[in-house]
């Protein structure tokens, strides 16, 4: 498994697609 | 020649729909990101000037409709009139977990499920298949970490 980076996390929640408190380790995204 | 890394055959794109790997129903892809352009020409410029704008984005899928339990057309069904995340990934792995790079990055947005063809489309001697565009609810955004997970 490959964690977020720390940007791509960032752009991720920027964007409103990561919630601010989730820190995944494996999807960046699940709905 | 062998293509240089990085180029790839359109044939492993990868896409879930609310979470819902439907990979294995489409038959192509297009997802388009734009900016709009502002006008911002002003005296003494001698051309147009142009500034980036709002972000726009569509994401075009041709998909063969299945009925089946958890699959693409009850996916879509369910999502139908939200808004869903999608999740694309350039070259997703036949089996097991792909892990996004620099070179097989991750694009992730959200959009408004505001059209379905729930039986698709065809005669009687067709698959039943949909061609689909869908307007993008925020930016796309590209990533190269992180997973893509059936």
């Amino acid at each position: 498994m490959s964690e977020l980076s720390e940007k791509d996390r960032k752009a991720l929640q920027e964007a409103g697609l990561l919630p601010a408190t989730e820190n995944p380790t494996t999807d960046q995204k699940e709905d | 020649m062998a293509a240089p890394a990085g180029i790839y055959l359109g044939n492993n794109v990868g896409l879930k729909i609310n979470s819902i790997d439907i990979t294995a129903y489409v038959s192509s892809i297009t997802l388009t990101q734009t900016f709009d352009e502002l006008d911002v020409t002003t005296m003494q410029n001698t051309s147009h000037v142009m500034a980036k704008g709002l972000e726009s984005g569509t994401l075009q899928v041709n998909f063969l409709n299945d009925w089946s339990a958890s699959s693409v057309c009850a996916t879509l069904q369910a999502a139908y009139g939200t808004t869903v995340t999608a999740v694309m990934i350039a070259v997703k792995a036949t089996t097991g977990t792909t892990t996004a790079s620099a070179t097989n990055p991750i694009y992730t947005v959200s959009l408004l499920i505001n059209n379905l063809t729930p039986l698709g489309t065809g005669g009687p001697g067709d698959i039943t298949q949909s061609s689909i565009t869908w307007t993008c609810n925020s930016t796309i955004v590209q990533t190269t970490s992180g997973t893509f997970s059936a």
